[in-house]
């Protein structure tokens, strides 16, 4: 019996080995199309080295590293810990630098097209206006001033890059490249409460990456081909051991316009309003685009004859737009000064150094530090008669970030020279800024509470680059400090419930006040695949200091008129706040596609413009003019002659409240390994309400009027009285219009913009991404008149070739349709670049 | 109409492709046990893996314990949403959805035999004593002794070999 079920064994042993010998095959020569038949019993017989060959057969693990990278990213600059994307409690986009690259983008700013809700439009090859959402070039009928970006704050690893002169951010001053990128966040929505002042409409967080030991040791991207455009960038890294990490970086960029010609403007359209005199051609010109030689040549036109130049009364001169070097002791600019270089429009290069020390598994020190120096030619910045204008700018920093446990601590500086408008005095500042910031995160068991408190200290001078005091605009070195305290609260009663709330409360030296901003969110996730959230939110713009400090009389010398206009800031304006609500909501149908949904609306007050608000006036025939209303109430023959003779600008807050409706949706789908598709798309509605449309020259216009009003109905009462009246007045005026329009439809902001994006990879080596971007028709309200932007369709494409595991080749073509409508008004056509370049890593 | 069933098509492959990573992970598991070996613990009948959260590894694993035996031992899977939920698990497997939560986990498993494996960059520094990585288009895996041998575990070195090492 015994030796009878032994043999039964053998057999059954047998059978069952024949049988697993029949089904594992050898994995040498084993078919995908074997592997995927194949269920996980039979794949465990296999031992792990086998498995691992087995699942390359497979390609799936490429599959894993795309869900990785696209639809399950991580964030840290939503809650300032890190948390999933899906989790996150506001609209946030990640960008990897992986994505940027495979992008074919050429700059951090073009990058940001990627992203939805992010308005981009291109100026001159390689400069940018880059705006969340939009509230863009509010108040309109201004300076090109007022059409930067001042609502967003742009950071490099949590250090403010943000130009508190003038407010915005100056793209070109930001001394990291691709090659330093980590990843980019972008949060939309006011974010004061958790990062400080300006982040209005968003934050964009660059974060660097840390070395580690899996880093290589070099890396380099290099890309060269039409318009001159050369960009490169290199690091090296090296990590000692877990505990010391370094990493060097350098980057380079230089690219021309795409044309010579500079636009000047206000000269009128048509030969019935031509405004200037193109002296050597002998002819009247309106606005156009000239070279700088013909620029050196414009002057005023006589607007009575108008076939010669209009000439000074007191030397019996042209008045020259651009005057000679040296024409006069107020000469402060001329063409060949003013921009140098015409047919360039971005250099810039960059190096940094990071340290990284973890002498614990909870402690670590991150030390960086780095210098720049740029040079771009792209929208002015001061009010000359061109659009463009050129920015210099060498500077350097120094950032430290501890973290112990869950303390945070994190100083930086950031210092050097910007010029902001080149060729024009006063505009050459040094600048000196300051940020501390400490915070701890005390983890409960359902509740993490941060309290915090940081301090800023923002200095500009330039003083030391005038010719003498009171030709700049500060004359004097001056500081803007913010002092702040901050908690945030994240609440997790659920599973599925999260509640947050931020407050901080900043107080500033100038305005002498206390602003607070905060944040709401609440969010519930159904399940793994669904989250709705709700936010309600406060944001304030920061006080700058050409809004607070501005000291500087203009003596006008290329124009006939006003003689003086003179600038003021004011130390107790409102700073810009917005208020929003939003609700959002994120699904994932299935595991390969992730939507994001987003609504919102926010309301904008308190914002503010340098304008006039006092115009001094020398009346010539007060008598005259008096005489000849008198009979019928109209001029007849004697219109009132009246010449502004002084200007005072002061920044003045304005009744002025935006109010915006949109909604954006973002759809990642990883179609399969070889396709990847994502879609963005933004709408929205913006309407003003307390819109009043004059420019700075429609209310001097407005001042000299009611000034003579008044002057005239005096000297009429004077005269019933049997009065003598004197004919030539001195007269002022500070009156506002008050036709003020409400719902007003504002349309710098596209109604519709987006982007549309495939990767493609045929095969392992080959990928090609086709990606347009996209938005609807603008019209930009400047102070010289509208300018309407057609709606575009841009399209980019990059082919890219991976030789081996070091070395990408590629082929990159930037606006391949040649779509050339400007983007931007006043500024370039766009460009089509083809691009050659290579990506290294050692 | 044809559209939409390309699309549905498409969206059944990629689905099918998903479920073979998950599957490729837990056949990596199911080895990993093979090289590791823990304190005798005579007394256990079975050898449990913990899951934390919903995850596509999970009917993979329930398959696998259908079919195999780790150290003679039957297989049992069990999904928490608390690692207290398994204080007996020989392993415990932290997604990449919950990799939010691996502090809570390596302080609960702390100093017990316990294999942790995770999914996610870096988490080996946080703990893990497995961790699946990607690179270079490659599902890998980093191995960290020291986070092995604090949990009374000792491991081949066959298995650090063929993943990437820790220190």
């Amino acid at each position: 019996m015994k030796i009878k079920a032994l043999i039964t064994l053998f057999i059954m042993m047998c059978i069952t080995s024949s049988l697993l010998a029949q089904q594992k095959k050898d994995v040498n020569s084993i078919t995908k199309a074997e592997v995927l038949e194949m269920t996980i019993e039979e794949l465990s017989a296999y031992d792990l080295e086998e498995v691992m060959k087995l699942m390359d057969i497979t390609g799936a693990s490429s599959l894993e590293e795309l869900y990785e990278l696209l639809l399950n990213k991580d964030v840290t600059s939503a809650s300032k810990s890190e948390e999933s994307l899906f989790d996150s409690p506001l609209s946030t986009t990640v960008l990897k630098q992986e994505q940027i690259i495979a992008s074919g983008a050429t700059s951090i700013e073009e990058a940001l097209r990627l992203v939805p809700g992010l308005i981009v439009r291109e100026k001159t090859n390689g400069t940018y206006d880059v705006h969340i959402r939009g509230n863009d070039n509010i108040p309109g009928k201004n300076m090109l001033l007022y059409s930067e970006n001042s609502n967003t704050l742009v950071m490099i690893d949590g250090r403010p890059v943000f130009n508190y002169s003038h407010g915005a951010t100056l793209w070109e001053t930001l001394p990291i490249s691709f090659v330093d990128i980590e990843q980019i966040e972008v949060v939309r929505g006011p974010s004061s409460a958790l990062y400080g002042p300006n982040a209005v409409t968003g934050v964009i967080n660059i974060l660097t990456k840390k070395t580690n030991s899996s880093s290589p040791l070099v890396s380099a991207n290099l890309q060269g081909g039409s318009l001159n455009t050369y960009i490169g960038d290199l690091a090296f890294r090296k990590s000692f051991n877990e505990k010391l990490n370094i990493g060097l970086t350098g980057n380079y960029e230089i690219r021309d316009r795409e044309k010579e010609e500079l636009y000047v403007y206000n000269g009128g359209s048509s030969p019935e309003d031509f405004n200037y005199w193109l002296d050597g051609d002998d002819k009247a010109v309106g606005s156009d685009y000239y070279t700088t030689e013909q620029m050196s040549r414009l002057q005023l036109l006589n607007p009575y004859t108008r076939n010669e130049p209009l000439l000074n009364p007191k030397d019996g001169k042209p008045y020259y737009l651009w005057p000679a070097e040296g024409t006069n002791e107020y000469a402060i600019y001329d063409t060949y000064s003013t921009y140098p270089n015409p047919e360039l429009s971005k250099k810039k290069m960059g190096v940094n150094a990071y340290v990284s020390f973890n002498p614990n598994k909870t402690t670590t020190i991150d030390l960086s530090g780095g210098y720049q120096y740029s040079d771009v030619m792209t929208s002015t910045m001061c009010d000359m008669p061109s659009s463009y204008g050129r920015k210099d700018s060498k500077t350097g920093y120094a950032d430290l970030n501890i973290k112990i446990k869950d303390f945070s601590f994190q100083t930086n500086y950031n210092g050097g020279t910007t010029n902001y408008a080149i060729g024009n005095e006063g505009f050459e500042l040094d600048l000196q800024q300051f940020t501390s910031q400490a915070e701890y995160n005390l983890k409960l068991e359902k509740i993490s509470i941060r309290p915090g408190v940081s301090f800023q200290s923002m200095s500009y001078d330039d003083s030391k680059h005038l010719t003498e005091l009171g030709r700049g605009y500060l004359n004097s070195k001056q500081t803007v400090n913010i002092a702040a305290g901050s908690l945030r609260l994240d609440y997790k009663p659920t599973e599925k419930l999260r509640l947050v709330a931020a407050l901080r409360a900043e107080k500033y030296n100038n305005p002498s006040d206390v602003y607070g901003s905060w944040q709401f969110v609440g969010s519930y996730k159904i399940n793994e695949n669904n989250i709705f959230r709700a936010v309600y939110s406060r944001a304030n713009q920061s006080a700058f200091l050409v809004n607070t400090y501005s000291n500087y009389s203009w003596n006008v010398v290329n124009r006939p008129y006003p003689n003086v206009i003179h600038f003021d800031g004011d130390k107790d304006h409102q700073l810009k706040t917005m208020d929003m609500f939003e609700i959002g909501y994120r699904i994932r149908p299935s595991k390969n596609v992730l939507i994001d949904i987003e609504g919102f609306y926010n309301i904008t007050e308190n914002g503010g413009a340098l304008m006039p608000d006092y115009t001094s006036a020398t009346f010539y025939n007060v008598v005259d003019a008096a005489i000849d209303i008198a009979d019928n109430g109209q001029f007849d023959t004697n219109a009132p002659v009246a010449i502004p003779d002084s200007i005072h600008m002061t920044y003045l807050n304005m009744p002025l409240k935006s109010k915006q409706l949109g909604a954006s949706v973002n759809v990642d789908w990883v179609i399969s390994e070889k396709l990847v598709a994502n879609a963005h798309i933004t709408v929205q509605q913006t309407k003003l309400d307390n819109y009043l449309a004059y420019s700075r020259d429609d209310i001097i216009e407005y001042q000299v009027g009611k000034a003579v009003e008044q002057t005239i109905g005096l000297a009429l009462h004077e005269m019933g009285q049997g009065g003598t009246v004197n004919p030539v007045q001195t007269i002022s005026s500070s009156e506002y219009p008050t036709d003020f329009n409400n719902d007003y439809k504002h349309e710098s902001t596209p109604s519709y913009f987006g982007g549309l994006s495939l990767t493609y990879r045929p095969i392992k080596k080959l990928e090609i991404f086709p990606q347009s971007y996209f938005y609807g028709a603008q019209k930009f309200e400047n102070q010289y008149g509208d300018v309407n932007i057609d709606s575009k369709f841009l399209l980019n494409a990059k082919v890219s070739y991976k030789a081996n595991d070091k070395l990408t080749l590629f082929l990159n073509g930037r606006n391949i349709l040649n779509n050339k409508t400007v983007e931007f008004a006043y500024m370039d056509n766009t460009p089509t670049l083809v691009l050659v370049g290579f990506n290294f890593k050692l | 109409m044809k559209k939409k069933l390309i699309a549905a098509i498409l969206v059944l492959m990629t689905i099918s492709l998903s479920g073979q990573q998950s599957m490729f992970k837990a056949l990596f598991m199911f080895n990993f046990a093979k090289y590791i070996e823990w304190p005798k613990q005579d007394s256990k009948q079975e050898f449990v893996i913990g899951v934390y959260g919903n995850d596509d590894i999970v009917p993979e694993l329930k398959k696998l314990a259908a079919a195999r035996k780790i150290n003679n031992k039957k297989i049992v899977v069990k999904t928490v949403k608390n690692p207290s939920e398994v204080p007996d698990a020989s392993l415990f497997y932290v997604p990449h959805s919950s990799s939010g939560n691996i502090e809570k986990v390596t302080s609960f498993f702390a100093g017990k035999p316990t294999l942790i494996v995770s999914d996610k960059a870096d988490l080996c520094q946080k703990g893990a004593g497995i961790n699946y990585v990607m690179q270079d288009g490659k599902m890998k895996y980093e191995v960290c002794k020291r986070n092995l041998t604090s949990h009374q575990l000792n491991v081949d070195p066959k298995l650090i070999s063929l993943g990437i090492e820790i220190k």
